[in-house]
């Protein structure tokens, strides 16, 4: 967010404003009866407020530093700076006087930003029921979607091995034994080539199994029928006979399996139907009058941020 | 420890390698066994499941992180981006997800000053305790000119300011703490705490939100990051354990010690009062001005059993390759390993600069070898700790992906701020100087805090610069011989050996030697493997150490020199495209190696590493992702190579007589 405004306060009268809020703290510290009037024409001056002005100048925040460097100055240094000093302050407030602030889209903006974060401090605490979760639930349930699982196990024949009859055909006949005698799921290890990964895989993800078998065998995978032995399916290293015993398609959760990830999404939500509203309540304090040439907007237009 | 699956089968047919000869005998053997229970019991196929994770992130809550530009990552963004799910980056604000999703995070925010940056620009920020009035305009000036900096993206201004400088005592050994340099920034924002609990509980409930047991794991932890004169002593603190114990404490920083043993203290004081457990884990020993792995403490006093105790149970594992580097070895320090220099970060953490001088307590390798002389001295080795890899990223975006690489820090998470950014103090280093590296390998049973926390505790974790790339060693005196291809390789490993990160101690028949049992695999989705390499060292007589390493394991048809070196893999990385391909190397690696020059009497550690074929460094994509506008031009950055042999390192194995 604070990057849009990037470069917002490039403009120097942001500091100088802090310096001007500086000056006023100390006048009234000084001599707190000084008149408003005489307060325009009269600039007061002291080490402390130079070491202030040092470290902005110098970008730094780091009083140390800065005293140092002050006491280091040559004295023609140092009556440069107060002379910059007296100009930029001087500078500063008939630019003040002359009302240049007003309509400086800078500054606007600025003050725009700072309302916002004061709104956002009113808005405090929020107050969460479990029908509003459940009801924030089941309009968003499609964001918290499961994603599709598959558990299976494969016998592989690795296509580095060297073989009289093609891999396929030996492929083929232990699929005919795997059928006949319809080997289970943990005696799978029995049969053919060790994988580099896995010989079983439990509720993983399609991506990960595509990263394994590669994306043609991968979609085969989650179509098969559940428990029954097929192929054989190409992946990069070699052919694979596959079981599948579980095929999650993706799905909707419950309410329970997403609970705490609903009740953030709903407070960040509400912070922000809340800081519309009450900007809205700003709004509705105007009477905004419409100039004829926009006439032709429609009549319902509301206000959004 | 570890639960076996009941399907488990141990037959010598399961490993034979299916010719056919062996198939049609495996056939007929089983025709004659009757189906069991149609499809009955369903099991993952090993003891232990591989899983990978960054243990090193941070999220705008850090304050550097959010001084350079990472204004919105919160440890929520961290989390949908570790379990796969698109993020806004926070500086290109585009659409951005990681390749593969990680298994488990440690979201690890700077504890000085945590989320107090980013509290103060959104104006939440509960700095309001009572000050004397000249303190409270400071503290006043102080947020403004905060704020200022942050709204023209100046932060990094400020952060260069609370970096330490060098010190002025030129002695090697001098405790950096006490030197007159080491001046802690003056605390112009008051009392932080209140603003670093909001932080702190916020973070909590993100890490509690997101864990999903046997799915996600996120674990609660933070970074002390104590850098005396520029001396990096960072750790990172773990806990397993959730929300209830988390909120008793407030996490430990360096404002409140500089001195490891301090925070060690607090760790046991704290899991006293708490019930939480921890373990802290040191990074970037290659900015350490030799003092990570020193043969001293950091006070200059000799490391005795009492001091080796207490690091070892609190510290059992070293982040040893990260974003500012690898930090494994250096060639001034092994100058026989071919494979050192890896991505090397020669730039310390300071405002002023300083050539960098490599230090024996700055390295890994060199670390576990001081760890053997001094056990071997008092009897209790300090420095006896697993490995893994992780991040550092400052972005709440983990990424050790080279093509998908966002970044050390916000600002330079572009190709033109990797350029122009010098990234932090004094020194010069760009983006191109970071490294897109590492992650967090750990072998455990099951996806869950206890579980991954007491693989952590047993040390049997390693590291990789990125790649996915599985590794299985075990280390004992007779392996079955056909372990090498059987299936059951694990289980193999575990009955007749030790797993990465465990011990061996004097057999009992003297005439044996120790074998290694190796298995390497490549990333599934990434390049093919060149070779697999042991790393000896032991002790002599004199106390002395010395390191050795061999090609264990290699793709292709080349052969071993006299020497034992191995001709390199080649390199099919076109510099144009930024493409290569897997023509090279081998798929998986795997062997039962022995030792021919153990000794018995003397101790020694074994650790192994694997190296990828060469693919593109990220500042390589870069340069090909900037042709278009550099006329036509590849313009290689010269902060790093085009290529990398992207590695994986293991846990050692120690063997004490």
């Amino acid at each position: 967010m604070l990057k849009n405004l990037g470069g917002l306060g490039r403009d120097p009268l942001v500091h100088f404003l802090a310096i001007a809020l500086f000056l006023f703290v100390g006048i009234e510290l000084v001599d707190p009866k000084a008149g408003a009037s005489d307060q325009t024409n009269i600039l007061h001056l002291n080490e402390d407020l130079l070491i202030e002005y040092i470290q902005y100048q110098k970008k730094t925040f780091n009083p140390r530093f800065a005293r140092t460097y002050w006491q280091s100055l040559a004295p023609s240094d140092r009556s440069d700076l107060i002379h910059d000093y007296i100009r930029e302050e001087v500078l500063y407030r008939e630019a003040m006087n002359l009302g240049l602030q007003d309509n400086d889209q800078i500054i606007r903006r600025r003050l725009i930003q700072k309302l916002e974060y004061v709104t956002d401090g009113f808005i405090g605490d929020i107050n969460v029921s479990r029908q509003d979760l459940e009801q924030y639930f089941w309009l968003h349930q499609e964001e918290y979607r499961i994603e599709a699982s598959v558990t299976f196990t494969h016998v592989f024949f690795d296509s580095r091995n060297q073989f009289n009859n093609s891999l396929e055909e030996v492929a083929l006949q232990t699929l005919d034994h795997l059928l006949e005698k319809s080997v289970a799921f943990e005696k799978s290890a029995g049969y053919g080539d060790r994988f580099i990964f896995h010989r079983n895989y439990v509720a993983r993800t399609r991506q990960l199994v595509a990263s394994h078998m590669g994306e043609d065998m991968t979609r085969k995978i989650f179509q098969l029928p559940i428990n029954t032995w097929s192929g054989p399916y190409q992946s990069p290293y070699g052919l694979h006979l596959v079981l599948v015993v579980e095929n999650n398609p993706s799905r909707l959760p419950n309410f329970q399996e997403v609970a705490p990830l609903v009740l953030e999404d709903y407070r960040r939500q509400r912070m922000d139907d809340m800081r519309r509203r009450k900007i809205q309540e700003l709004i509705a304090q105007y009477r905004v009058e419409w100039d004829l040439s926009i006439q032709d907007l429609s009549a319902d237009f509301t206000y959004v941020k | 420890m570890l639960r076996k699956p009941a399907a488990f089968k141990v037959s010598p047919d399961t490993h034979a390698m299916g010719t056919m000869h062996n198939l049609i005998k495996r056939i007929v053997v089983l025709t004659g066994l009757s189906a069991s229970a149609l499809y009955g019991s369903v099991k993952a196929d090993e003891p232990t499941q591989l899983f990978w994770g960054d243990m090193h992130l941070h999220t705008s809550y850090s304050f550097d992180a959010f001084l350079s530009q990472n204004y919105s990552a919160t440890p929520d963004t961290a989390y949908r981006w570790a379990k796969g799910q698109p993020v806004i980056h926070p500086y290109t604000h585009a659409k951005v997800r990681i390749d593969t999703p990680l298994d488990f995070l440690v979201v690890s925010d700077h504890a000085e000053g945590l989320g107090v940056m980013r509290a103060i620009v959104n104006e939440t920020d509960q700095l309001n305790t009572e000050l004397p009035i000249s303190q409270s305009i400071k503290r006043w000036f102080a947020k403004q000119h905060i704020r200022y900096k942050v709204s023209v993206n100046e932060g990094m201004d400020i952060f260069n300011e609370l970096l330490p400088i060098q010190a002025l005592n030129s002695e090697d050994d001098a405790d950096p703490v006490q030197d007159p340099a080491n001046i802690a920034p003056e605390p112009v924002l008051g009392d932080l705490n209140q603003t670093r609990e909001t932080a702190w509980h916020e973070i909590i409930d993100a890490a509690e939100r997101h864990y999903q047991p046997g799915t996600f794991t996120s674990f609660i932890g933070w970074e002390w990051s104590s850098t005396p004169t520029g001396a990096n002593l960072h750790r990172v603190v773990v806990s397993p354990n959730g929300s209830k114990q988390a909120k008793q404490y407030l996490p430990f920083g360096s404002d409140q010690s500089q001195y490891p043993e301090e925070l060690w203290r607090w760790l046991d004081e704290t899991s006293e009062r708490t019930g939480s457990e921890f373990i802290a884990i040191p990074h970037n020993s290659n900015v350490s001005k030799g003092y990570m792995f020193a043969e001293t403490t950091l006070r200059g006093e000799p490391i005795d059993t009492q001091y080796a105790r207490t690091r070892m149970r609190w510290e059992p594992l070293v982040e040893m390759t990260q974003i500012k580097g690898d930090s494994e070895t250096h060639s001034q320090l092994s100058p026989m390993d071919p494979f050192a220099d890896f991505e090397n970060y020669p730039f310390y953490l300071q405002a002023d600069p300083e050539a960098y001088r490599v230090a024996k307590g700055d390295y890994v390798r060199s670390g576990l070898r001081a760890g053997l002389e001094i056990g071997e001295k008092i009897g209790m080795n300090p420095y006896k700790f697993g490995l893994i890899g992780s991040t550092d990223s400052h972005t709440g975006i983990s990424s050790a992906e080279e093509g998908n690489f966002w970044g050390k820090f916000a600002h330079d998470s572009i190709p033109e701020g990797k350029r122009k950014n010098t990234v932090i103090g004094g020194t010069k280093a760009t983006g191109w100087n970071m490294s897109a590296s590492g992650l967090a390998a750990v072998w455990a049973e099951e996806n869950t805090r206890e579980s991954l926390f007491a693989a952590f505790k047993r040390r049997e974790v390693y590291a990789t610069t990125g790649p996915r790339i599985q590794v299985r060693v075990f280390a004992g005196w007779s392996f079955p011989k056909h372990a090498i291809d059987a299936e059951n390789i694990a289980e193999l490993g575990y009955s007749h050996g030790v797993p990465m990160g465990g011990d061996l101690t004097r057999p009992q028949a003297s005439d044996k030697s120790i074998q290694l049992l190796i298995r390497a695999v490549k990333d599934p989705k990434g390049a093919n493997l060149d070779r697999v390499q042991v790393v000896k060292s032991w002790l002599d007589e004199g106390g002395h150490s010395h390191e050795q390493i061999f090609n264990v394991a290699w793709s292709g048809q080349r052969s071993l020199d006299n020497r034992g070196q191995l001709p390199p893999v080649g390199d099919t990385v076109d510099r144009e495209t930024g493409l290569y391909t897997n023509t090279l190397g081998s798929i998986e690696l795997s062997t039962l190696w022995q030792d021919p020059g153990f000794d018995m009497n003397q101790r020694a550690f074994y650790y192994v590493r694997v190296l990828q074929i060469p693919t593109p460094r990220h500042s390589l994509y870069d340069a090909v992702a900037a042709k278009e506008i550099n006329h036509g031009r590849v313009q290689i950055p010269s902060e790093g190579p085009a290529i990398i042999q992207e590695r994986a390192y293991t846990s050692p194995i120690w063997y004490t007589p």
